[in-house]
């Protein structure tokens, strides 16, 4: 029993107290900063993390104290707490998790973790404690990676390496008997690291994003006999990138198609900030709305009629997806319905793979959104045997980086929405829309359903069965009868038999005779946009070139809307979500198909950049580029390659000996106090005009260290290494007290 | 002139296996969850414990010593103090002659308290020097000889007279009989101005009729003559060399002029030794010699 009341007291303090200040600090810098970035992903609540901040600082400090006085009893009564919160812990799992849910464990996870840091903190006296503390602070920095899903996490992870590097360099220091800890070695180390963390990180597979859509089982090699789509655009045939930032006199940062009608005649800015990321199975156009009535100058939506969506009685805790993949949960509620499980009009087209070009109506290397199809205003049946796939089952939360408009974005045709309101509204041609505006830090998860008709059975698509009457009205309605317009659309599409025919040959028609560009004019009122752009300049950009082709199509008689809404944007494999910015607005067209819905199609894919001088393209291009190249890391990195290159170039220009460096402080203080030097000076007499500029007194002058320089090397004196060091110090004095000499006599004279 | 061995890892196994596990742990986090973020904080950490582990290597390669202050005698199995200029923090563990570990601590001079167990030349030091830098997650060593200014006579332990060893003298060796005066009377001579009243003799003066004083010489000095020739076999030379020493010490400090013989690698050595120091520094180098080792290439780390 004494035994056992001795081990309580006093278990296991053979170590010695580590007395270091910056390994303590370090550690708990390192801690905290677990802890900030579990606060900042929403792993824990600010009433949790607050305290355990306080009680990380306040262990530190009584740890310190402490150190070589252990308190009695105090690591039974910590295990205690530690106990006490492992079973808060499983019984919260126990409780709120259901089987699998991991999404539902990290919080507590983290709350449990920064539990233990606060309690371990009281109890940090030797440098092995303070170890694990750092260490620990690694999970809770891995925990708050798992759910980091912006650039700006880098500024936490740069925080934290730091301390950890600070924290094992200070315990080395210790280790070594007391050693100060020096830049020299402390910088080149974490450039070590830095190094084999970029080759680990460029060796091992990234979690790269997935191919644009699932490829077609009846892959070939496109054009009107291949059994690929024909829209489809290899991505070494398609445009190149196109810049979306257009100049207009309005200079409306955001994209005017969000903003109720798409008027064609005006000009939007579009920045290259973020508005919004996405975490998606696979990339696509995110849709956030159609409309179906042109005027001339301006799209608007003719008759929308809005219905709630309902709430599914079923899953709480999120979807999942088939591999197992736990999606996030936005509300505790039950997702909103906003589709059937099984389209009216399930086939979609397949749609091209490969890389996702970036910005609004610049697809390079991809041509198509892919399909959309709403279900409420068709009935047609999938066809036996067309060649279509089966359904799949497409997740994207989207993480909204700033204020939106109340569109509900999503790709292909929506299913079930989670989301943070408890209303949502869908109309008639599958626009989603919130009962509020969308602020930033929203986040909403949607599972769309996707299927892959290929183009042969596209092919055999033909008419308008499926449409309401009403809806087919709209989708062919032209403001006048576009006499010019109608004529070139039959030339162009002479000899095709069928929509799919003719759409494509449609969209190479525009590739080959129009530019894209974000420099046109205004358009003057009553000025036909399509007019203007088909027969008059013929430049534009996606809403010009998707118009026209929406209507060449309605001359043919095939129903054609406008779709609006963004690019996949750029992905980012740190965060694993695409970075749509906000130039990736865009706008392009769905087609009708019989039995397979609304199908999109991209005429901008195909439109070459009109053509710029090769110097403003080539500055173009590098400034795109640059512009992509993510601040946060690249800074840090940057800054700490520069400070390694002027440490290294201070290492090598350094003087071999002790007498070299006195005669460069020497010459350079002369330099600085603009003493006059001649070719027959010594560096005696040189030390004797700088003292004389420089008011130098003391033991240590120009000419005393000059001397000494000179009796080196004439009389074969040599100090020993304490005076030299003495020596080359007090000379480095030298060329300040010069600059502040100069400084003196410039304020004087004025 | 320096020189070391190829640096070791020290108890490897656990760090080693530690952070194998954690990577493996972090990869697979990282690969279940997707997140870029995961791999990239995964990859700095394993960026670290690379650095750390292997990092230590490159640490102490580049730890230079050099002996910079030795006395040139010491005896075997006292502290002998050497003076090493040091660049680069590591821990000094000096293994021959053995001696407490020194942590460096940064400074470019420490003291290495080494104890040389036997008698002999001493005329390097073996350092195990062992480096965590820069992160202290693992230690690296590696054996450095040093080499000492100059030869460093390590004499042997004095032991207890013994007057076996003595040759010649044997009489006057210690406890032959009582301690002589430092002078003896030869004569007598009348007083001159400046003698010592204590000289006067007084029963020579009462017959003379005038002061007579002592006239004294010094007494003729004995020699000894110390056998110093150690047997083969390293502890019975070195046993032999503690009472040759200890008998040779005794002699001295009764006075007697002690003549050492003693065994080289050119033949049989005798000389007189006019101090202690003198006799430890022949023992040192007499037949048969011992080396200090083991040699820093031996293939032992620490």
């Amino acid at each position: 029993m004494k035994a056992l009341l001795g081990l309580l007291r006093h278990p296991g303090r053979s170590l010695p107290p580590e007395h270091s200040l910056l390994l303590r600090a370090s550690a708990a810098g390192a801690v905290g900063t677990g802890i900030v970035a579990c606060l900042l992903q929403g792993l824990l609540q600010a009433w949790m993390a607050g305290p355990a901040l306080a009680a990380v600082a306040a262990g530190g400090l009584w740890s310190y104290r402490r150190r070589a006085r252990p308190v009695p009893y105090l690591r039974a009564a910590l295990a205690g707490l530690m106990i006490g919160a492992f079973t808060w812990f499983f019984m919260t799992v126990a409780a709120d998790a259901p089987a699998g849910a991991l999404t539902a464990v990290e919080a507590a996870l983290a709350a449990l973790f920064a539990i233990m840091q606060a309690v371990h903190s009281f109890d940090l006296p030797t440098r092995r404690d303070l170890g694990f503390s750092i260490a620990g602070s690694a999970t809770l920095i891995a925990l708050a990676s798992t759910q980091a899903v912006s650039i700006d996490f880098g500024l936490v992870v740069a925080l934290w390496s730091t301390f950890v590097v600070l924290g094992l360099a200070a315990a080395w220091a210790s280790m070594a008997g007391g050693a100060p800890v020096r830049a020299a070695a402390v910088v080149p180390a974490a450039l070590a690291a830095l190094a084999v963390a970029a080759v680990i990180v460029l060796v091992l597979p990234a979690p790269a994003p997935p191919a644009f859509a699932p490829a077609s089982p009846a892959s070939g090699t496109g054009g009107p006999g291949g059994s690929q789509p024909s829209h489809l655009v290899p991505a070494s045939s398609s445009a190149s990138l196109q810049t979306a930032s257009a100049t207009g006199p309005t200079g409306v940062g955001g994209y005017l198609g969000f903003a109720g009608p798409l008027n064609t005649a005006l000009r939007a800015s579009l920045g290259n900030e973020v508005v919004l990321r996405v975490r998606a199975d696979r990339p696509s156009y995110w849709l956030a709305e159609t409309y179906d009535a042109w005027s001339g100058q301006s799209w608007t939506q003719s008759a929308r009629a809005l219905h709630p969506a309902t709430r599914a009685g079923t899953t709480n805790g999120g979807p999942v997806t088939s591999d197992g993949t736990r999606w996030e949960t936005v509300t505790g509620g039950p997702p909103l319905v906003v589709g059937t499980s099984q389209p009216a009009e399930p086939a979609m087209p397949t749609r091209a793979a490969g890389p996702v070009g970036a910005g609004s109506g610049s697809t390079a290397g991809s041509a198509h959104p892919g399909a959309a199809s709403d279900g409420s205003d068709g009935s047609a049946a999938t066809p036996a045997g067309t060649g279509a796939s089966a359904p799949s089952t497409d997740y994207q939360t989207f993480y909204l980086a700033s204020s939106g408009s109340n569109l509900v974005l999503h790709a292909s045709q929506a299913m079930l929405v989670w989301f943070p309101t408890h209303r949502l509204y869908v109309s008639a041609d599958g626009t989603i829309e919130s009962a509020q505006a969308l602020g930033a830090g929203s986040v909403y998860t949607v599972v769309s359903s996707v299927q892959t008709p290929s183009p042969a059975t596209l092919r055999g698509a033909n008419g308008t069965q499926g449409l309401t009457a009403g809806v087919r009205t709209e989708d062919l309605r032209l403001p006048h009868p576009y006499p010019r317009v109608a004529a070139l659309a039959r030339r162009v599409t002479a000899g095709q038999s069928s929509v799919y025919g003719a759409v494509t040959a449609l969209e190479r028609w525009i590739g080959r005779h129009t530019t894209y560009t974000t420099s046109i004019p205004t358009l003057a009122a009553g000025q036909d946009a399509v007019a203007q752009f088909l027969f008059g300049s013929r430049r534009g950009y996606c809403e010009q070139i998707s118009t026209s082709l929406a209507v060449m199509l309605r001359t043919l008689g095939i129903p054609a809307r406008e779709a609006v809404g963004y690019v996949p944007g750029p992905y980012d494999p740190l965060t694993g979500t695409y970075d749509v910015l906000a130039k990736d607005a865009h706008a392009w067209v769905q087609v009708w198909f019989p039995g397979y819905g609304w199908q999109s199609f991209d005429p901008t894919a195909y439109v070459p950049n009109a053509t710029p001088s090769s110097g403003s393209s080539l500055q173009g291009v590098v400034l795109s580029e640059l512009s992509r190249i993510p601040l946060v890391p690249t800074m840090p990195l940057l800054g700490l390659l520069g400070l390694a290159a002027v440490l290294v170039r201070r290492h090598r220009r350094r003087p071999p000996t002790w007498r070299a460096a006195v005669t460069r402080s020497v010459e350079r203080a002369a330099r600085r106090s603009r003493v006059p030097t001649g070719p027959s000076d010594t560096l005696g007499t040189l030390a004797a005009r700088v003292d004389v500029a420089t008011g130098a007194r003391g033991p240590v002058t120009a000419v005393a260290v000059a001397g000494a320089a000179e009796r080196s090397a004439w009389e074969g004196w040599e100090p020993d290494p304490d005076t030299a060091r003495r020596l080359v110090y007090g000379a480095r004095r030298l060329p300040r007290l010069a600059s502040r000499a100069r400084a003196r006599a410039i304020l004087s004279r004025r | 002139m320096t020189r070391s061995g190829l640096p070791r890892p020290r108890r490897a196994a656990a760090p080693g296996a530690a952070s194998a596990a954690v990577l493996a742990v972090w990869g697979a986090v990282a690969r279940g969850s997707g997140v870029g973020w995961v791999q990239t904080v995964g990859a700095l950490v394993a960026g670290l414990l690379v650095v750390g582990l292997a990092g230590p290597a490159l640490a102490v390669w580049r730890v230079r010593l050099a002996a910079l202050e030795v006395p040139p005698d010491a005896t075997a199995g006292s502290a002998l103090a050497v003076q090493l200029g040091v660049r680069g923090a590591a821990v000094l563990a000096p293994r021959s002659p053995p001696g407490p570990d020194v942590a460096t601590g940064g400074a470019r001079r420490v003291i290495l308290e080494v104890r040389p167990p036997h008698r002999g030349v001493l005329e390097h030091c073996t350092v195990v020097v062992s480096s965590a830098a820069p992160f202290g997650l693992l230690w690296w060593t590696r054996a450095v000889a040093v080499a000492l200014p100059g030869p460093v006579l390590v004499a042997p332990a004095a032991g207890g007279p013994d007057p076996a060893v003595v040759e010649r003298g044997a009489d006057a060796g210690p406890g032959s009989g009582p301690e002589r005066s430092g002078t003896e009377v030869r004569g007598l001579r009348p007083y001159a101005p400046g003698d010592g009243r204590s000289t006067v003799h007084w029963p020579a003066s009462a017959h003379a009729g005038s002061l007579m004083v002592r006239e004294h010489e010094r007494p003729h000095r004995r020699t000894a003559v110390v056998r110093g020739h150690l047997p083969p076999g390293q502890e019975a030379a070195e046993e032999h060399a503690g009472r040759v020493l200890g008998t040779v010490a005794a002699l001295l400090a009764s006075g007697i002029e002690v003549e050492l013989a003693t065994v080289h690698e050119g033949g049989e050595v005798v000389e007189p030794v006019p101090t202690v120091r003198d006799a430890g520094r022949r023992l040192a180098r007499s037949l048969p010699h011992r080396a200090f080792g083991p040699s820093p290439w031996d293939g032992r780390g620490r």
